[in-house]
């Protein structure tokens, strides 16, 4: 039986067994990707070397029964646009395809201090704007499920990474459901904590008062294991507030009698048939779990998706302003001079996608239509804030389906934009109003491509929607589908 | 008749021990690009941290300009495109500065004019472009150094009065200890907005005066830009909105940029900055650690120590002066103290370029030299010449006194002996001094001081000279 097909803290326990060691899952993590990841495009840089010593340094603490924690030892991905110092940090861009950050991220700092052991850098959309993971200057993620679709986005290549079982866990980084939205096209479970539980300090902004870095994982209990790891302290950045209780202490508590909402909104639109079969499934079977399913209406979702995209691009475009070609990143060979280096720099170092955002988020903090987009959609930003709260006095988790469709094919061109920004309906609320909220396998279409079901909770009860989707796994058995080609 | 309108921006960079936003130190003049992190060279990923000691310094500038600290506030990003600017934006207070609504006090003439203060706000430097012939370098080092930019309304009419204000300003930032105030260096630095009207009709079209890096350049530019004004609008002409850039050695102004070109600074709020909740205990802790600035020390000096209003004015120019003066005057002969500081030590500090109070005179040491002049141990001369030499060299007073002989004889028996050769050798000057010239007397001083090889102290000598001719017996 392939060793990685063990979920994360079962391969830890057979480490503490003195049953296997460290750099044994490493060499065939490494053997599996070496064989693999041709097909899937999931990871930019690969780290051989850095990965085994590290993994004999993990070894040897093994042996002498001085483990720093309960994944040490443990191979994991890393979304591309995470620093990790010394180690080329691309965000899938032309722009960025040579750096190397001199510093490591917070969370990296975590995982190094936790013994994990870092094996690769993920392949992802461009700078995170993207729900396919094909805007990426390094070619698009294939899915395992099909490789002639595509993996979502923009985590794309961590998940494909997990659902694949080349790695048993990776990290993400979800804006507008680039963490839940691809796991749920791979068939993994994704977790988007509440804004502020983890550390954003070298993270590469997209949009700064949506991003959250997250975890990917074949199921919820180490996801939640991982989360635990990587929202330690961090006084680097100035949102970050933590977890006080961590994300595991509710895994096992009964959800029997707990009340989830249902958005009605998220039922009516255009989503797919199959999609609804499986998300009406997963209510039958919280139903059958003790829960009370009641429907909800809420009219501040119209607006989530053009709320999200007024902020998060006016973000992007001064975060992306730094991207000049004077001090690192890519630069023009040829310009006339220090303006048009900039210009020239930036419009050959991003890609089309990239552009967009910026020129749209450029237009919308202009003088002129600030009040008219930026102040609006802030103003419904806090009302669908204050809504949530009041939803969360009444129900426990909120559940819908974590996209309206299962994976579409790679290579055609999407020429309806707002169709395609309409992907994120169901995931762009919690990046909104900051809610923690995690994706888990709940079916496959006839295709047999995966289907997820989302929960959604109040800010910091990320322990209370983990176990909605710890008990919901322990029911289902969808997340131990493993792709045809990765077996 | 016309009338200028100006309003004043002025930058401070507060002299904090790290930058804004990160732990970087905050220091002028140190090897380039040594002084950077992630976030001040705004590398990916990096984020920025108030400087919480920052915002106490913005709070204290507030409340000495008689400001109203606004309870919540919060950062902005000002976006433009400058090679500079790490990341390509600044982040500063567009919506809610920390600081508003002030008024300062200002003398010109004798006469006591008021300005207000619209607001005072928090924001970062950029770093700074070296240009050479091999190219153009970026050194970080001021890159995320703290800002406070003061714009006052537009209450300003002259030159004069624009001058005055600033030195009055300057004055209270240096009693805060919060900025070096050097224009030469960039740590002070004023924009001056400026329109010329008839009052009794509406406000002209203001311009933006930028470059400007003393105090005489901003009095050129106002006189510069105000008649410019005027000659467009005699001219049939009207005066266009603008940022102009003024010269100061060619005493002309040239467009930098006009308003049509102006960017459009895409203000909106900094996401990686919470709110700051600014409490009123806050406020009153930093209002009650503000110095006694200037104007109430001045009066103070000249009621407790009994100096001149000119000399106290003098004094209290500077803080650290102020200091060393009650420094010295607690251990002296405060009059003296005074004297010494306004006529000796502050020409020196002018010509040797170094602060009184960075130079080797340390308040005792210039306390000893005064009591040893009171005291008559040595010679006013003296004592000036020590304190010359104590001002450059580490010298110890007594030891150095001693060492040259400069200590005056003071010993009556060694002076009368003296007197009383001179007197016995001078018959014809003695008769002279019977008969009333008053001139033989001081002669007779003299010699007697000559003899004992200039040391003696000259009061003494005179008693002597006197008791000796007043007694003839003693002859």
């Amino acid at each position: 039986m392939d060793i990685l097909n063990f979920s994360a803290i079962e391969l830890s326990a057979l480490i503490d067994k003195k049953e296997l060691l460290p750099s044994e899952i490493v060499t065939e993590t490494f053997r599996k990707i070496d064989t693999l990841d041709n097909k899937y495009n999931s990871f930019i840089t690969m780290l051989h070397d850095s990965a085994m010593t590290e993994a004999k340094k993990s070894d040897a603490r093994a042996i002498s029964g001085k483990r720093l924690s309960v994944f040490d030892g443990i191979p994991i991905a890393v979304k591309d646009n995470i620093c990790t110092e010394g180690i080329k940090t691309t965000c899938g861009s032309r722009m960025l395809a040579d750096y190397i950050p001199p510093y490591d991220a917070t969370v990296i700092t975590h995982l190094k201090n936790a013994g994990m052991i870092m094996v690769g850098k993920t392949n992802m959309d461009e700078f995170g704007m993207g729900s396919c993971s094909d805007t990426s200057y390094f070619g698009a993620v294939h899915n395992p499920f099909d490789l002639n679709k595509s993996a979502g986005g923009s985590s794309g290549g961590s998940a494909v990474a997990v659902a694949s079982r080349m790695v048993p866990l990776a990290l993400g980084s979800d804006t507008g459901g680039s963490v839940r939205q691809p796991a749920s096209m791979c068939g993994v479970c994704g977790i988007k904590s509440t804004y502020g539980a983890v550390s954003r300090y070298g993270l590469v902004a997209y949009a700064s008062s949506f991003d959250q870095i997250g975890v990917i994982s074949n199921n919820i209990t180490d996801g939640a294991e991982l989360m635990n790891i990587i929202s330690g302290n961090d006084t680097l950045d100035s949102t970050y507030v933590g977890l006080k209780d961590g994300f595991t202490h509710s895994l096992s508590l009964p959800i029997k009698d707990k009340v989830i909402g249902i958005p009605k909104e998220y039922l009516d639109g255009n989503i797919d048939g199959e999609v609804n079969e499986a998300f009406l499934n997963a209510v039958s079977v919280m139903k059958q779990l003790g829960c009370r399913v009641e429907y909800f209406s809420l009219d501040a979702l119209k607006y989530v998706v053009p709320c999200y995209y007024i902020i998060s691009n006016a973000e992007a475009s001064t975060n992306l302003s730094r991207f000049d070609g004077v001090k690192y990143g890519y630069r023009a060979a040829d310009f006339t001079d220090v303006n048009d280096m900039m210009v020239k720099s930036r419009s050959d170092g991003f890609g089309a996608e990239v552009k967009k955002r910026i020129m749209l988020g450029t237009f919308a903090i202009t003088s002129e239509n600030y009040e008219k987009y930026y102040k609006k959609a802030m103003e419904i930003r806090d009302d669908l804030s204050s809504s949530f709260d009041r939803l969360f006095d009444r129900y426990d988790a909120v559940m819908c389906p974590t996209s309206p469709t299962a994976a579409g094919p790679l290579g055609v061109k999407e020429t309806d934009n707002i169709r395609m920004y309409l992907s994120d309906i169901y995931t762009v609320s919690a990046n909104i109003a900051g809610l923690p909220a995690l994706s888990v396998p709940c079916g496959f279409t006839g295709e047999g491509l995966p289907i997820g079901v989302q929960f959604m909770g109040r800010r910091f009860c990320d322990a209370k929607v983990i176990s909605f989707a710890a008990e919901y796994q322990r029911a289902t058995d969808c997340h131990k589908w493993l792709p045809k080609g990765a077996i | 008749m016309y009338q200028a309108v100006i309003g004043v921006e002025v930058h401070f960079e507060l002299s904090t021990e790290t930058k804004l936003f990160c732990r970087c130190r905050n220091s002028f003049g140190e090897a380039e690009n040594t002084l950077c992190c992630p976030v001040c060279l705004g590398l990916p990923g990096a984020l920025p941290v108030i400087n919480s000691r920052a915002v106490e310094y913005a709070i204290s500038v507030g409340l000495a300009l008689g400001c109203r600290v606004n309870s919540s506030t919060r950062f902005d990003r000002k976006s433009y495109f400058y090679p500079d600017m790490p990341n390509e934006y600044q982040t500063t207070q567009a919506f809610i500065p920390i600081c508003v609504d002030g008024c300062v006090e200002y003398e010109l003439d004798g006469e006591v004019k008021s300005v207000g203060i619209h607001e005072i706000h928090l924001e970062d430097d950029a770093g700074k472009l070296i240009h050479s012939d091999n190219g153009t370098r970026i050194n970080y080092n001021r890159a995320g150094v703290p800002l406070i930019e003061i714009v006052t309304e537009p209450e300003l009419h002259t030159a004069e009065e624009t001058v005055a204000f600033l030195e009055e300003l300057r004055l209270r930032m240096s009693y805060l200890g919060i900025s070096d105030c050097k224009m030469q260096e960039g740590s002070m630095r004023v924009d001056v907005n400026l329109s010329v009207h008839k009052p009794d009709q509406p406000l002209g079209t203001r311009t933006e005066i930028k470059n400007l890096n003393s105090f005489r350049a901003v009095a050129n530019a106002i006189k510069n830009e105000t008649q410019r004004q005027i000659k467009v609008i005699e001219n049939g002409g009207t005066v266009i909105q603008e940022t102009r850039r003024f010269d100061d050695v060619k005493g002309v102004s040239t467009v930098m940029r006009s308003k049509e070109t102006h960017e459009d600074y895409r203000f909106f709020p900094e996401p990686n900055l919470p709110p700051m909740y600014i409490t009123d205990a806050q406020i009153d802790h930093i209002r009650t650690n503000l110095p006694e600035f200037a104007s109430k020390r001045q009066k103070r000096l000249c009621t407790y120590y009994g100096i001149s209003s000119a000399d106290a004015k003098i004094i209290t120019a500077d803080r650290l002066v102020a200091d060393y003066f009650e420094a010295v005057a607690s251990l002296c002969d405060q009059r003296e103290a005074a004297n010494r500081i306004v006529r000796d030590l502050m020409q020196k500090q002018r010509e040797t370029k170094i602060h009184i109070t960075e130079s080797h005179l340390t308040a005792e040491k210039l306390a000893e030299i005064i009591n040893l002049f009171v005291s008559d141990r040595i010679s006013r001369r003296t004592s000036r010449e020590v304190a010359d030499v104590a001002f450059c060299e580490p010298i110890d007073v007594s030891d150095y006194i001693e060492k040259n002989g400069l200590f005056q004889i003071t010993d009556e028996q060694v002076i009368s002996d003296a007197a009383r050769s001179v007197i016995s050798e001078n018959a014809a000057v003695v008769n002279d001094y019977r008969n009333g010239k008053s001139a033989a007397f001081s002669y007779l001083v003299g010699e007697t001081i000559k003899r004992l090889n200039g040391r003696a102290s000259p009061q003494i000598v005179n008693k002597m000279v006197d008791l000796m001719l007043k007694s003839n017996k003693n002859l």
